[in-house]
């Protein structure tokens, strides 16, 4: 069931009717037997996988609990963990494992051929295995008890909001809230509403446009350079910023008028100075899981540079492989990877030109160099997303080697035609596009970190017509045949 | 005041009502507006022609009639196999035509002709879906019978489908803007003197001739044999029709049993290189078959023709997955005397 169908409008009116006339205490059966609903109208089938992810969790994190010993405890964890992600491989990496090996004796001249299992990829899997692995991990580090309710950890795995593409929840944000009391309150429910309304906004009016211009031109590449392919990188890097912010947005929205708070996954990205603040604003919750769970186990930067680097590396190449199982997602974690080690070596030297050049002492050279550093930093995200996005490592390849095509005649007036009505996209949707995307940029630029906060502490006028401008463009300019599936679904 | 208070709760009521209405009066005055433009709009044009043609034959003039989708009418030429057969055919396929749609066109079909024999093609990759709704809109644009396009949402629509198609400004949105981007791109063009430039994708030409078929000469990319074949990945080993399919399949067998036409089935051909993509057709072969056989339908399906006897060669497809006229040539004198062979009795 799609955030942007009418059939989650429905479900989502009648679990929210039904969570408040139930009583306290049954409601936590509600919203499991809601969630799993949710879940089995995608494949029924594979349900299965998410209860005995959540069985597994439950039974290791209370074994851990009460086992004596660090090593008992270390067996019961690396038991536990190898069974989680040995499910997400055989779902996810199989094929893409058993490829890449076979490439690679291929290139020692030993050729055999690669058995492709029929194998669909669970919806949601990287994201609820993610989460239920981080729960016993942190029962094992001592960062929180076992809870003894099956139910509300069941609930805590695959509560709907947020179950097929997070934000990856932590237990200790998370959890306590299913043993709270939530009483009907008209100004959470509005307060919900709109930041649901938000993320429709970002999904069906940005997302769901630009995907359509996107895919033309990635789907296709080979036709096109030049202009088309500056611009349809651009685009997708609005649009998975739009498609995934748009998901957390109705995630956060839908699970607080049910009187929950989900984390911030999306903080405002394009406006990083560097790319380290990227990564602080951009899917907090997976950065964080890997800096928690990958980046500081491996050493972090305890152990001098040369390591930092390396962790940081290995950090971000694993992070692209979640993303997806192919190279170009590796490369992509890798290129980010490259860029943070690249930042370290040089923000001291940045430091210190800066403050010669009394950057920071200025306020105009300092929104100067804010408005520069952000730009540039765009543009690596920009470039790192072509790998993400490119249908093959070739084609990424091809984009970035055809990008400039046709440099000189960018500004004439053919051209600039032939580009805006050659993309999938006619000339009034661009127009739709660009005021949409100006709305949203200037909203978050203009509001801070909390939109809705800060919108809602100004006068009536400006709060109507602010969502007022956002419903209408749902209503009236939003994607609804056809529209596509959030693309953090296939993760 | 408290933030739960019943007092605080009805302000926010009332001023959540406001914003409803005020949204909704916009939403429904827009509406009306996309509805007007959306009218003067034009339609799929081979589409179009083909029903135009349709609804100007004389009554009754009609042995064969072709349904399916774009499978249907890149596959079938009427004067082509009449000329062979003697059977004064009409092609009606619509793109992505589903067995849904199929039915509701038999239904108009019958309203005008008489049709001894409806051949219908049966693509198994639109067989397998429960709606679509792009191809129920490219029927209704050419169907001129309000009061079947009523009985085909009220049976056919899922509840989502048709609250879109209850509200004007979703329903006509898209026709809205191709009408705003014409608009735009003219004045564009007129202020600026350029000219539109298609992206050369094709190294042929498309036109719609007569009797409803579609001419192409397109022969098909060499991109389309590997790097966007669509059949990539296919693998059929789980393929079952979709429950609405089946149903309205079953409804097409009765529908014309009642009007005295016979049913013929065919599945028309994929490129051969496509053909090599997909594993498992012989399921899907399976189970078109068994269906066909079970109501005693004569069935032929051109994938596995053309295995069996090489009838087709690359040049013969205009992309991976329909013919092009060189193909239509072979496989129309083939099914033809196939025809003669195995379904025409007299």
């Amino acid at each position: 069931m799609l955030f942007n169908s009418f059939n989650f409008i429905v479900f989502f009116a009648a679990i929210t009717i039904l969570y408040y006339i139930f009583p306290y205490k049954l409601r936590w059966v509600l919203l499991l037997a809601g969630s799993y609903y949710f879940y089995m109208c995608w494949k029924p089938e594979f349900i299965v996988l998410l209860v005995f992810i959540t069985f597994l969790n439950y039974i290791s994190a209370r074994a851990i609990y009460s086992a004596g010993g660090k090593k008992n405890k270390k067996t019961i964890l690396f038991i536990s963990l190898v069974l989680n992600f040995g499910i997400l491989f055989v779902f996810k990496y199989m094929n893409f494992f058993s490829q890449s090996v076979s490439d690679a004796m291929a290139l020692l001249d030993m050729h055999y051929a690669v058995k492709e299992f029929d194998i669909i990829l669970p919806m949601g899997i990287s994201f609820f295995t993610f989460q239920a692995a981080s729960y016993t991990i942190d029962v094992y580090k001592g960062k929180i008890k076992p809870v003894k309710h099956y139910g509300k950890f069941s609930l805590f795995i695959s509560f709907f909001p947020q179950l097929v593409a997070g934000p990856i929840e932590r237990s200790e944000n998370l959890l306590p809230q299913f043993y709270k009391k939530h009483r009907f309150s008209m100004a959470k429910t509005v307060d919900g509403l709109k930041i649901m309304l938000w993320g429709f906004f970002k999904k069906v009016v940005i997302a769901d446009r630009a995907a359509i211009a996107v895919n033309t031109v990635f789907n296709g590449c080979e036709y096109y350079s030049g202009l088309y392919l500056v611009l349809a990188s651009l685009l997708f890097t609005v649009q998975i910023y739009c498609d995934f912010s748009g998901y957390s947005d109705i995630a956060k929205g839908s699970a607080k008028v049910l009187g929950f708070d989900l984390m911030d996954n999306f903080k405002r990205p394009f406006i990083s100075k560097n790319i380290k603040e990227f990564w602080k604003r951009w899917h907090v919750s997976l950065s964080s899981w890997f800096m928690d769970y990958v980046y500081i186990p491996l050493g972090g930067n305890r152990k001098g540079n040369l390591m930092k680097y390396r962790n940081l590396l290995i950090t971000f190449m694993v992070s692209g492989l979640w993303h997806g199982a192919a190279w170009t997602f590796v490369i992509w974690g890798g290129i980010h990877g490259v860029l943070l080690v690249v930042y370290n070596i040089f923000a001291p030297a940045l430091y210190k030109i800066k403050t010669a050049l009394g950057i920071d002492k200025s306020r105009i050279l300092s929104s100067a160099y804010g408005f520069f550093a952000a730009v540039v930093t765009f543009g690596f995200v920009v470039f790192a997303f072509i790998f993400f996005r490119a249908n093959s490592l070739e084609d990424a390849l091809y984009i970035i080697s055809h990008m400039l095509w046709n440099f000189r005649i960018w500004n004439t007036p053919q051209y600039l035609f032939d580009v805006f009505t050659g993309m999938g996209i006619g000339i009034f949707e661009w127009k739709i596009l660009i005021c949409a995307v100006i709305f949203l940029m200037g909203t978050e630029i203009l509001c801070g970190e909390d939109i809705h906060k800060t919108i809602g502490r100004r006068n009536i006028i400006l709060r109507l017509a602010f969502y007022g401008i956002a419903a209408l463009f749902v209503l009236l300019a939003g994607v609804f045949y056809n529209a596509g599936e959030f693309i953090y679904f296939q993760f | 005041m408290r933030e739960n208070s019943f007092i605080s709760n009805f302000k926010i009521i009332i001023k959540l009502l406001i914003f409803v209405l005020v949204i909704g009066a916009v939403f429904f005055a827009v509406g009306t507006k996309y509805k007007q433009a959306a009218e003067k709009n034009e339609v799929n044009a081979y589409t179009k022609s083909r029903f135009d043609d349709f609804y100007a034959l004389e009554k009754n003039s009609l042995d064969i009639v072709y349904v399916g989708s774009s499978h249907s009418y890149c596959t079938f030429d009427p004067e082509r196999i009449e000329s062979l057969t003697g059977l004064k055919g009409f092609q009606m396929g619509t793109p992505l035509q589903h067995a849904d749609t199929t039915y509701f066109e038999l239904k108009e079909i019958y309203n005008y002709q008489s049709p001894k024999y409806v051949v219908m093609e049966l693509y198994w990759d639109v067989l397998d879906d429960d709606f679509e709704p792009k191809q129920a809109d490219s029927f209704f644009e050419v169907l001129n019978n309000d009061a079947l396009k009523e009985e085909y949402i009220k049976e056919v629509f899922p509840l989502g489908a048709k609250a879109k198609y209850a509200l004007p400004a979703v329903r006509f949105q898209q026709e809205y803007f191709a009408f705003k981007d014409k608009e735009a791109e003219d004045e564009i063009k007129e202020k600026t003197g350029v000219t539109k430039t298609v992206i050369q994708k094709s190294n042929g030409t498309e036109y719609y001739r007569s009797s409803g078929y579609t001419y192409c000469d397109t022969v098909i990319a060499e991109s389309e044999y590997d790097r966007t074949n669509q059949f990539k990945n296919f693998d059929d080993k789980n393929w079952e029709f979709s429950k609405v399919q089946l149903k309205y399949l079953e409804k097409i067998v009765e529908l014309c049993d009642e009007k005295g036409s016979e049913l013929v089935f065919v599945t028309a051909p994929v490129a051969n290189v496509s053909m090599e993509y997909i594993k498992n057709y012989d399921k899907v072969h399976e189970k078109l078959s068994s269906f066909a056989q079970k109501h005693n339908i004569p069935y032929i399906d051109y994938n596995i023709v053309n295995q069996q006897e090489k009838l087709l060669e690359h040049e013969n497809f205009r992309d991976d997955a329909h013919l092009n006229d060189s193909g239509v040539g072979i496989v129309d004198t083939h099914f033809s005397h196939w025809l003669k062979d195995n379904v025409m009795h007299e």
